[in-house]
């Protein structure tokens, strides 16, 4: 990478230390829309309360985009800084890249308004969401740092695992 | 519709199985701003001296606080708000989760049920449209087959719950409603109340919005008071590591760790029943709605005798209770009561306390071998704890029934001395903090409307544990005295001051840990910034702090009009007037005339009279309460 390109960055979730506090759901939906509910937000926590399971689902940016490449009308496509956003000019709302999304990260919310994670370059800045994710299961990194940070994770369980650690 | 909350309420009368969605009227919602507030005073307005906690004339009211389903810090928090059958007085208990939230956006601020279905029903409510249904085949259930019956009746697995189990069905007196598999609203028996209505459960789905009056003022507010919390190191840390029993061992290496029954204050081997080592071996971090703190804990048993278990928890409290409390530290028989305890529906701090008076009884030489049917009730025996917690939520047998009315009617029904060591006042039992050792927590202990515990307010502050929570101590108590947590100078200021504090926070239905685990973090004025940013409705930190003083004396005037006199209301469990061999070399520290002393002067810092602890009609009138006061022969 030449040093005064743009650093490309991913939102990585990491549902091992998600506690379900729903804090990135409150806030995406109020940066996004000024409105507070559970429907508008870009990102969704699904809880498994009887095993303590609680995984967050966003867009994950495809490399290879089934969104992108299902839209009839070339609305959708990748920016220069790597994220997967539409064109609404050229949007017919035909609901084709809802459909094939395979993490159900596309929606239609409250205003019929199209909805996709767009780590939130609409409202400037990086991501709120990982900005208060209390316990660090959503996090803004640099996208060639990503396999090091998710190994040492996995590293760390294995050896708190090893000397009798480790809740989960 | 308003802004910041819905400014509608549910109501819905079970006798006549009608539902009704009504406007809050504004006077109330100002005057009280939410939550524990508004719940309070319609339970003074609905309510006449002398009912029957457990008849169809006490309503059951839950209150979202004015900030819940947004993203103000630690905002999921619900009270609950009844005429307890534990102590026939007022009580709020207040639970965290996920309801708040879809309660919100499903358009009510609050729900309140009256009256008695003649069979078992559950409500739902989606969105706008709300459903009394029959609830035949949940009666009876666990709370976990509940929520999972509900879940799937309804087709939605992300709905929100809550329910009763068994012992709310059975009457227990601390009967606790469960809110989704995880929370309780424990103390005083609301889970009773809830079953003597024939209700089982509420399901909730909300879609709608939640609006704010000013929404850049209120996100600058907001994410600032999130970032202070977790900035917190001392308070975020080991909040988020070792939950609410990370300072169990401090508690034992003080002495006062409840043991035995609170015979004295150390448990040898109490490591395996530390948020440390609970957190390490079983428990990851599970959070109510919005939450920074991350204090709840899920936990798991996987292998040996007890396989299989698995618990929201265990807090400190439980840890305590069905644990030091009853001289056990088997970790994983502890889960495993905390498990039974959430889906019997039982709060765990009275049931622990049940079983540990049962041993105490049993090391008098008070109960026959008949009348416990051959149980063995010798301190530590994890085996006694978890039948007992079964047989008191089914009621099975007449000593488990006896049990199951709470230590004031079992004490006094065994008698031969017991009620001494019956760890209860006003029919509450007492909560894991050995008020012997801190003075504070003795005075507000025992002027708690509810009972004796740590919820109305938490003086943490006393222990001076930073420099700068130290300094926040002297400045509240007006005296360096105010850190010397034997002695009673300052601690009527310092219990005023967090009790105001306490109250507005469940107002707003912040979570009241945040007051005392970060200090000065979440205070008076960024709670009535962010209710001013939120509804529009102006409320200076000033007027925000005399809300907090109206609901405390409004609860106050509950409990006199009642017919109780000071020397009822305000009153510690027998045991805290003893020494404990533990603390301050076994002297005594507490003694009548010492609390006396420091509830004469409380009185008169809040303008109550002085001698009968009764609120002047002076008092009532600068808070706006003037014409209710209630029985002033006291």
């Amino acid at each position: 990478m030449k040093s005064n390109e743009q650093e490309r960055m991913k939102l990585v979730v990491d549902p091992d230390k998600c506690t379900g506090c729903n804090s990135c759901m409150l806030i995406c939906s109020f940066v996004h829309d000024k409105k507070f509910n559970y429907e508008r937000s870009r990102i969704r926590v699904w809880r498994d309360d009887a095993r303590g399971i609680f995984i967050p689902v966003v867009c994950e940016q495809c490399e290879d985009a089934p969104c992108i490449q299902v839209c009839p009308t070339g609305a959708l496509y990748r920016d220069e800084a790597g994220r997967v956003v539409r064109n609404a000019t050229r949007c017919i709302g035909c609901n084709e890249c809802m459909n094939v999304c395979p993490f159900g990260a596309i929606s239609f919310g409250p205003d019929q308004q199209w909805m996709k994670c767009d780590a939130c370059a609409s409202v400037g800045g990086d991501p709120y969401c990982a900005q208060y994710c209390t316990a660090g299961a959503l996090t803004w990194v640099p996208e060639r740092l990503i396999a090091r940070q998710k190994a040492g994770g996995a590293a760390a369980r294995k050896a708190a695992a090893a000397t009798g650690g480790g809740g989960r | 519709m308003m802004d910041g909350m819905t400014g509608r309420w549910l109501w819905v009368d079970l006798s006549a199985g009608r539902v009704e969605d009504k406007p809050l009227e504004p006077w109330l919602i100002k005057g009280y701003l939410g939550g524990r507030g508004i719940n309070a005073r319609m339970l003074w307005d609905l309510t006449e001296p002398g009912i029957d906690p457990l008849g169809p004339e006490n309503p059951l009211i839950f209150g979202t606080g004015s900030l819940g389903g947004t993203c103000a810090p630690n905002s999921g928090r619900m009270t609950v708000t009844c005429k307890s059958p534990a102590t026939n007085l007022y009580l709020k208990t207040n639970v965290g989760s996920h309801l708040v939230p879809d309660l919100k956006y499903a358009g009510f601020d609050g729900i309140t049920v009256l009256g008695k279905s003649d069979h078992p029903v559950y409500l739902w409510i989606d969105d706008g449209r709300v459903e009394i249904r029959d609830a035949g085949r949940l009666w009876g259930l666990d709370t976990r087959e509940t929520d999972r019956l509900l879940k799937e009746e309804i087709g939605d697995d992300q709905i929100k719950t809550l329910m009763i189990g068994p012992a709310g069905e059975n009457l227990v007196k601390f009967a606790s409603v469960m809110v989704s598999i995880y929370r309780a609203a424990g103390r005083g028996g609301a889970g009773a109340v809830m079953g003597s209505k024939n209700l089982k459960a509420i399901a909730v789905r909300g879609t709608g919005d939640v609006t704010i009056a000013q929404p850049e003022r209120f996100m600058e507010v907001a994410l600032s008071a999130r970032r202070a919390i977790r900035e917190d190191e001392y308070c975020w840390t080991r909040s988020f590591k070792f939950g609410t029993a990370q300072g169990l061992l401090g508690a034992n290496e003080s002495g006062s760790l409840p043991h035995n029954n609170f015979q004295d204050g150390y448990t040898e081997d109490a490591y395996k029943i530390s948020g440390e080592y609970v957190s390490e071996r079983f428990a990851h971090p599970e959070a109510c709605s919005s939450c920074v703190l991350h204090c709840g804990r899920f936990a798991r048993v996987s292998s040996g005798r007890y396989a299989g278990t698995f618990t929201a928890g265990p807090e400190y409290e439980t840890l305590a209770s069905l644990g030091s409390k009853c001289g056990i530290t088997d970790t994983e028989a502890i889960l495993k009561g905390n498990e039974l305890c959430d889906i019997l529906g039982m709060d765990t701090i009275s049931a622990g306390s049940m079983v540990s008076f049962a041993m105490e009884c049993n090391q008098r030489g008070l109960l026959t071998p008949e009348q416990i049917e051959g149980l063995d009730l010798s301190w530590g025996s994890a085996d006694a704890m978890l039948d007992l917690i079964r047989k008191m939520a089914r009621r099975e047998g007449e000593f488990a029934s006896l049990l199951a009315e709470g230590s004031r009617i079992a004490s006094q029904t065994i008698g031969q001395g017991s009620e001494q060591f019956a760890i209860q006042a006003k029919g509450l039992e007492q909560s894991m903090v050995d008020v012997r050792g801190t003075m504070s927590y003795a005075l507000a202990f025992a002027l708690n409307p509810r009972g004796p515990d740590h919820l109305t307010t938490e003086c943490l502050a006393e222990i001076g544990y930073t420099p700068e929570v130290r300094q926040l101590a002297i400045d509240v108590a007006g005296t360096e005295e105010g850190v010397d947590s034997l002695s009673p100078n300052g601690k009527p200021e310092m219990v005023a001051w967090h009790e105001d504090l306490y109250a507005l926070t469940d107002c707003v239905g912040i979570c009241v840990f945040t007051d005392t685990w970060s200090y000065t973090r979440i205070n008076f004025n960024n709670m009535a910034e962010m209710f001013s940013t939120a509804t529009g409705i102006e409320v200076s930190e000033d007027e925000a702090r005399r809300v907090g003083e109206r609901v405390m004396t409004l609860e106050r005037l509950f409990n006199l009009r009642e017919g109780l006199s000071r020397r009822e209301l305000d009153v510690l469990p027998p045991r805290m007037f003893e020494a404990s061999p533990t603390l301050a070399n076994g002297e005594r520290t507490l003694t009548p005339e010492k609390l006396d002393g420091m509830l004469e002067a409380y009185y008169a810092l809040r303008g109550w009279d002085e001698s009968s602890g009764v609120p002047t009609e002076e008092k009532l009138k600068a808070l706006e309460l003037g014409g209710l006061r209630g029985d002033d022969s006291a």
